[in-house]
C-alpha cells in the first residue's frame, strides 16, 4: 500500500493526506481514458462505412473492441491499483469464456437449406 | 454453555435505540426459529446433510422401482411413462439433491474449521444457499403432485423432446425453473467459499498449507461459479421456448437441438468434476490420517486437481461423439479427454503411496476410502474406453454407459463421502459410530454395488440399450439383470442400516473425545462437536499437518495460541431475510412453472406472469431489508480455560475474526 | 466485522479494518471479482448462442435493415459516460466526498436509464417497423433474449445505484423522501425512505463493488456493440 496511517497522519497537519491526492490524480487518468473511449466509438462507428478491405475492417475493430474493454478493466475497474489476485480470478473466468465462445463457434457451420419457413407469425411476446 | 453472551442489542441504555430491520433480530438460537434464522455453518452445513441424505434415500427408493422392474423380461409393473419419469427424477435427485449438497455439506461443516475461522464470509449468503436447496428439491418433487407428473426427459433434457409440442405437461418445466433455484444455491454458495478460502485463512496457514479437503472445495467452488452459468443461460433458453415462443431449440423455426446438447455439457461435464473432487479431497485426508504418514506429493494432488478443474472445460463434447461433431473436433475433444487420465492418474498413483509402508488401520472411513480409490479405477478405466471415438460409438447409450458413471459416481463420490460422514461424525455429533456396524455397512455396500453395476458392463456390450423400460427374454439379458436387481436391493439395505445407525449413534452412541482418529488437520483441535465459536483462541499455523505436528513434532512447528482481546470473539446474527429471499424465488419459480398452464386450483383462469412479479418483489424486499439489517454481530466470551494456553491478544484488535 | 469500522470520521481510516484479510483484498471485492468472472461465462454463453445463430443462418435477416447504428453508437457513448461518472462517484467515496458521490451517482442513474430508454425505443422500433418479435424468427429470439438480459443487468445496477444515492442522502431526508410529493409511486418511497442517512464512510467499498458491477455492465455492452451491430455492417462474413 502506498499510504499507511502514519504517513497520513505525520501529513496532515501541513498538507493533503496522500490518499486525497492519489484520487486526484485518478481523475484525470478517468477523464482522459473516457475520452479515448468516446473516440474509439467513433473510430468504430466510422470505419464500418469506409471502403477498404472488409477483413482489415473487422481486424481492426476487435483490436479495438479490445483496447476499450481492457481500459475499462484496468482503470475504470481499478486492476491497475489492485492486488494482482483480482485481475486473476477475473482472467480465468474470461479466458475461460472466450474459449468456450470461441470453440462453439468453430463447431456450427452455415445451415445449406437455411430456415424452414415459419408458419403462423404469433403476436410479439406471447405464447 | 460455558462462556457468557453479550449482545450489543442488549448494552445498557444505548444513546440512540438501534433498529436496523423491519423487526428485531431473531437472537434465540435454539429450537425451530433459532435453525430457521440461523448463519452458523455448521448447522446450515447439517442442514445440507439432513436434506442430502433425505433426497438420497428418495432417488435411492426411485432406482429400486427401476431395478425391480428390469428384474424379469417384459414385465409391467411400472408404465414406460413411469418409467421415464423415475429415470429422469433418480438423476437428477442423485446429482442436484444427493451428492451435490452432501459435498455441500462437509463444505459448510468441515472447511471453516480446517482453516480455522470462525463462520464463512458471508454468514447469511450461506443461509440463503442452504433454503434455495431444500426449496429447490420441494419443488422439483411437486412436478410428481401436478397434471402430467414428473419431468420424463432424462436428466439431461435433450431437445426437441423438451418443446412444448413434445413434452406438454408442466414436469418438465418444474424441472427448469427447479433447476435454476438450485443452481442459485450452488452460486452463492460458491463465491461464499472462495472468498472464506483465500481471504479467512488462520494466521500462518498458507496456501501449500491448506489441507487437501479445502483446497478441493476451492477448485470446486471455481467450477461451479464457471460451470453454472452455462445451465442457467440454457434454461432460459429452454423456458422461453416453453412459455414464450423462441426458436432457440425448437427446429420448426431453426432452432439447432444440438445446442442445446452444447450447453448442456459445456455445464455438465464440469459438472461431474464438480461431483469427484469434493470426494477425492475427502480420501486424501482419511488416508493419510489412517496410514499414520503424511500424504505423498501434496503439491502434486493439488496441481492435479487443479489441472482436472481445468481440462473438465475443455472436454464437453465427449459426451456427443457420435452426433457428428466432424474429424478434427472429434479428434480434439478425443485428445484432451484421454489428457485427463494423466492428472487422475497422478492422484491416484499418490494415494497409493501415502499408503505404502504406512501402518494402516482399517477403520471404516478408511475401508470406504481404499474401496473409493479401487471402484473409482474401475470406472475410470470404462472411461478411457470412451475416450476413444470408435469404441464410443459402440458404447453410447447402453447400459455400459450406465455401468461406467455408476462407478464414479456411487464407487467414487457416494463411497468417499460415506467415508467422510464415518471420518467426520465424531466431530459433528461428539458421538462415535460403531466400527463393526459400520463394517457391515461397507461390506453390503460394496458387495451390493458390484453385483448391481457390474453385470451392466456386459449387458451394455451385448447391447442394451439405456432408458428402455423392458427387454425381450431373447436378447439373453435376463440373468445379469436379474442379479444386478438383487445387488441394487443389498445395496439400498447397506444404506438403510447406514442410516438407522446414524440416528442411533447420534442418541446412543459412545461419546467421543476431541481426536477419536489420531487425526493431523486443524478441526480435530477443537471440541466435539465445536462450540458456536470454532475455536476459543486464534489459531497460528506452523505447518501442514498441524494437529499432528502438535502431537508429535518438533517444538519449532507446534502450534501458536492467541487469546481473544477485551472485546470477545465477534459472531455474526442471525436472520430471517435469508429464508424469506428465498421463499421469494421459490414463488417466482412456481408462478413460472404455472404460467399459462391449466392447474387443479383455478379450473378455468390460467395465471399469466402475476406469481412471478409476487414473487420477484418479495425477493427484492427481502435484499432490499437483508440490506438494511446489515451483519449485525455481537460479541461472545469462552470461558478462559479454553484458551489457558493462548498469549495474550496484541492490544489493538479484536483478535481473529 | 464491518460495524466497528464505522467510530471514525477519516474516510481512508473507516476502510483499513476491512482489508484486514488473509491476501488484503476485501471479502466483497473478491466475491465481487469471483462473480464477474462468472458472469463472463453467462454473458459468453448468450452471446454464442446469438453468433452461432448469425453463422448457420447468415440470411435469415438482413439487421442492417433496421438497425439504427447512430442510436446504437449514441447508448455506448452514454454507457461510456456512466461508467466514467461512475468512477467519479467511488473516487469521491474514497475521498469521504458523500455530496459529490452522490451527485456522481445521479448523474450514472440518469445515464443508466437513457440507456434503458433507448433500448425500449429500440425494441419497440424493431417490433413496430422491422415485425422483428421473439417468435418472428431465430434472429429475434436471440437477439430481443441476448440484448434483453443485458438490459436487465443496467436496471438492477440503476435499483442498485439508486439504493446508495438514497443512503447517502442527509439524514434529516428521510421524512421528505417518504413524503416525496406525488412523483414518486408511494411503495418505492416506502423503500428507500429507510435507507437515508445511513451511509458510512466504511460504506465506500459498497458502492466500490456496486461500480465494479455497473463497469461490467458496460464492458459486456463493448462487446455486443462490436458482435452484434457493428459486425452486421461488414458483409464478408457471410452474416
Amino acid at each position: 500500500m502506498a499510504t499507511t496511517r502514519d504517513m497520513a497522519d505525520t501529513q496532515q497537519k501541513s498538507d493533503v493526506p496522500d490518499y486525497i491526492i492519489e484520487e486526484h490524480k485518478k481523475y484525470f487518468t478517468f477523464f482522459n481514458l473516457s475520452i479515448a473511449l468516446i473516440a474509439i466509438t467513433g473510430i468504430e462507428l466510422v470505419i464500418i462505412y469506409v471502403p477498404i478491405n472488409k477483413w482489415f475492417v473487422f481486424s481492426s475493430l476487435v483490436v479495438l473492441s479490445t483496447v476499450k474493454f481492457l481500459g475499462v478493466i484496468w482503470w475504470f475497474m481499478h486492476l491497475r491499483w489492485d492486488r494482482a489476485l483480482c485481475t486473476i480470478v477475473f482472467l480465468i473466468g474470461l479466458i475461460l469464456a472466450t474459449g468456450t465462445v470461441t470453440a462453439l463457434m468453430l463447431l456450427f457451420s452455415r445451415d445449406p437449406d437455411g430456415p424452414p419457413e415459419i408458419m403462423t407469425l404469433l403476436p410479439p411476446f406471447l405464447w | 454453555m460455558a462462556s457468557t453472551v453479550e449482545t450489543e442489542h442488549h448494552a445498557p441504555a444505548p444513546a440512540e435505540p438501534v433498529r436496523d430491520g423491519i423487526w428485531r433480530r431473531p437472537l434465540k438460537n435454539t429450537g425451530l426459529v433459532g435453525f430457521l434464522t440461523t448463519v452458523d455453518h455448521k448447522k446450515i452445513g447439517i442442514g445440507y446433510a439432513l436434506g442430502a441424505l433425505f433426497f438420497l434415500l428418495l432417488g435411492g427408493v426411485e432406482a429400486l422401482i427401476i431395478r425391480a422392474q428390469l428384474m424379469y423380461p417384459e414385465q409391467e409393473l411400472i408404465s414406460a411413462r413411469t418409467y421415464n419419469q423415475l429415470f429422469t427424477m433418480h438423476g437428477t435427485t442423485m446429482i442436484f439433491l444427493a451428492v451435490m449438497p452432501l459435498s455441500a455439506a462437509f463444505f459448510n461443516y468441515i472447511m471453516p474449521l480446517q482453516i480455522g475461522a470462525r463462520d464463512v464470509a458471508f454468514p447469511r449468503m450461506n443461509a440463503l444457499g442452504l433454503w434455495c436447496f431444500l426449496l429447490g428439491g420441494v419443488l422439483l418433487n411437486l412436478s410428481w403432485f401436478f397434471p402430467g407428473g414428473a419431468p420424463a426427459i432424462g436428466w439431461f433434457a435433450y431437445a426437441p423432446l423438451t418443446d412444448r409440442q413434445y413434452s406438454p405437461d408442466m414436469g418438465t418445466d418444474f424441472w427448469i425453473m427447479g433447476l435454476q433455484i438450485l443452481g442459485i444455491a450452488s452460486l452463492v454458495g460458491a463465491f461464499n467459499f472462495i472468498t472464506t478460502i483465500v481471504n479467512m485463512r488462520a494466521p500462518g496457514l498458507s496456501m501449500m498449507r491448506l489441507p487437501l479437503f479445502t483446497w478441493m472445495t476451492l477448485i470446486t467452488s471455481f467450477l461451479i461459479i464457471l460451470a453454472f452459468p452455462a445451465i442457467t443461460i440454457a434454461l432460459v433458453e429452454l423456458m422461453f421456448d416453453r412459455h414464450f415462443g423462441t426458436y432457440f431449440f425448437n427446429v420448426e423455426g431453426g432452432g439447432k437441438p444440438i445446442l442445446w446438447q452444447h450447453l448442456f455439457w459445456i455445464f455438465g461435464h464440469p459438472e461431474v468434476y464438480i461431483l469427484i473432487l469434493p470426494a477425492m479431497g475427502i480420501i486424501s485426508e482419511i488416508l493419510p490420517v489412517f496410514s499414520r504418514k503424511p500424504l505423498f506429493g501434496y503439491p502434486l494432488i493439488v496441481f492435479s486437481g487443479a489441472v482436472i478443474g481445468f481440462l473438465g472445460f475443455a472436454v464437453w463434447s465427449h459426451h456427443m461423439f457420435t452426433t457428428g461433431l466432424g474429424v478434427v473436433a472429434t479428434t480434439a475433444f478425443a485428445f484432451l479427454t484421454m489428457l485427463i487420465a494423466i492428472p487422475t492418474g497422478v492422484k491416484i498413483f499418490n494415494w497409493i503411496g501415502t499408503m505404502w509402508g504406512g501402518r494402516i488401520r482399517f477403520t471404516t472411513p478408511m475401508l470406504f476410502s481404499v474401496g473409493f480409490i479401487w471402484m473409482f479405477m474401475m470406472g475410470g478405466f470404462t472411461g478411457i474406453m470412451h475416450s476413444s471415438p470408435p469404441v464410443d460409438a459402440q458404447q453410447q447409450d447402453t447400459y455400459f454407459v450406465v455401468a461406467h458413471f455408476h462407478y464414479v459416481l456411487i464407487g467414487g463420490s457416494i463411497f468417499a463421502l460415506f467415508a467422510g460422514m464415518y471420518y467426520w461424525f465424531p466431530k459433528v455429533t461428539g458421538r462415535l459410530m460403531d466400527d463393526f456396524v459400520g463394517k457391515i455397512v461397507f461390506y453390503l455396500m460394496f458387495v451390493g454395488f458390484n453385483l448391481a453395476f457390474f453385470p451392466m458392463h456386459i449387458l451394455g456390450m451385448t447391447g442394451m440399450p439405456r432408458r428402455t423400460h423392458t427387454y425381450k427374454s431373447e436378447m439373453g439379458w435376463d440373468q445379469s439383470n436379474f442379479w444386478s436387481t438383487i445387488g441394487a436391493f443389498i445395496l439400498g439395505v447397506g444404506i438403510l442400516i447406514f442410516v438407522i445407525q446414524i440416528v442411533y449413534a447420534y442418541y446412543k452412541g459412545r461419546k467421543s473425545p476431541k481426536d477419536p482418529w489420531d487425526s493431523r488437520t486443524l478441526e480435530w483441535d477443537t471440541d466435539s462437536p465445536p462450540k458456536e465459536y470454532n475455536f476459543a483462541y486464534t489459531p497460528v499455523i506452523h505447518a501442514r499437518d498441524q494437529v499432528w505436528e502438535d502431537k508429535y513434532g518438533v517444538e519449532a512447528k507446534r502450534m501458536e495460541k492467541i487469546a481473544p482481546g477485551k472485546h470477545g470473539i465477534h459472531m455474526p446474527d442471525q436472520s430471517w431475510w435469508p429464508l424469506i429471499t428465498s421463499i421469494g424465488l421459490f414463488i417466482a419459480c412456481l408462478g413460472m412453472v404455472f404460467h399459462k398452464q391449466p392447474i387443479p386450483l383455478t379450473a378455468e383462469a390460467v395465471f399469466g406472469l402475476e406469481i412471478v412479479i409476487f414473487g420477484l418483489v418479495a425477493t427484492f424486499v427481502g435484499m432490499v431489508a437483508w440490506a438494511l439489517e446489515g451483519p449485525g454481530g455481537f460479541h461472545l466470551h469462552p470461558d478462559p480455560a479454553e484458551y489457558a494456553d493462548a498469549t495474550p491478544a496484541p492490544e489493538d484488535g479484536h483478535g481473529h475474526h | 466485522m464491518s460495524s466497528h469500522a464505522a467510530n471514525t470520521d477519516d474516510p481512508h481510516a473507516a476502510l483499513e479494518p476491512l482489508k484486514k484479510t488473509s491476501t488484503g483484498i476485501e471479502n466483497k471485492k473478491l466475491a465481487m471479482w469471483a462473480f464477474l468472472a462468472s458472469d463472463c461465462m453467462f454473458f459468453g454463453t448468450l452471446i454464442s448462442t446469438h453468433l452461432i445463430y448469425r453463422k448457420v443462418y447468415p440470411t435469415v435477416v438482413e439487421p442492417t435493415e433496421f438497425f439504427d447504428i447512430e442510436l446504437t453508437g449514441f447508448s455506448s457513448f452514454i454507457l461510456l459516460m456512466s461508467s466514467l461518472l461512475m468512477a467519479l462517484s467511488v473516487s469521491a467515496a474514497h475521498k469521504g466526498n458523500i455530496a459529490g458521490m452522490r451527485r456522481f451517482l445521479l448523474g450514472t442513474i440518469f445515464f443508466g436509464l437513457i440507456f434503458l430508454s433507448g433500448q425500449v425505443y429500440e425494441f419497440n422500433h424493431f417490433v413496430k417497423d422491422a415485425g422483428l418479435t421473439l417468435s418472428s424468427s431465430v434472429f429475434g429470439s436471440t437477439f430481443y433474449v441476448l440484448t434483453g438480459t443485458h438490459g436487465v443487468h443496467v436496471a438492477l445496477g440503476v435499483l442498485w445505484l439508486s439504493c446508495w444515492t438514497a443512503c447517502s442522502l442527509p439524514k434529516d431526508w428521510a421524512w421528505y423522501t417518504l413524503r416525496g410529493g406525488r412523483f414518486l409511486w408511494l411503495p418505492i418511497r416506502v423503500i428507500f425512505a429507510p435507507m437515508v442517512g445511513r451511509y458510512k464512510h466504511e460504506n465506500a467499498l459498497d458502492v466500490e463493488v456496486a461500480g465494479l458491477y455497473w463497469h461490467f455492465v458496460d464492458i459486456v455492452w463493448i462487446v455486443i456493440f462490436t458482435a452484434v451491430y457493428l459486425v452486421e455492417y461488414l458483409p464478408i462474413l457471410g452474416f
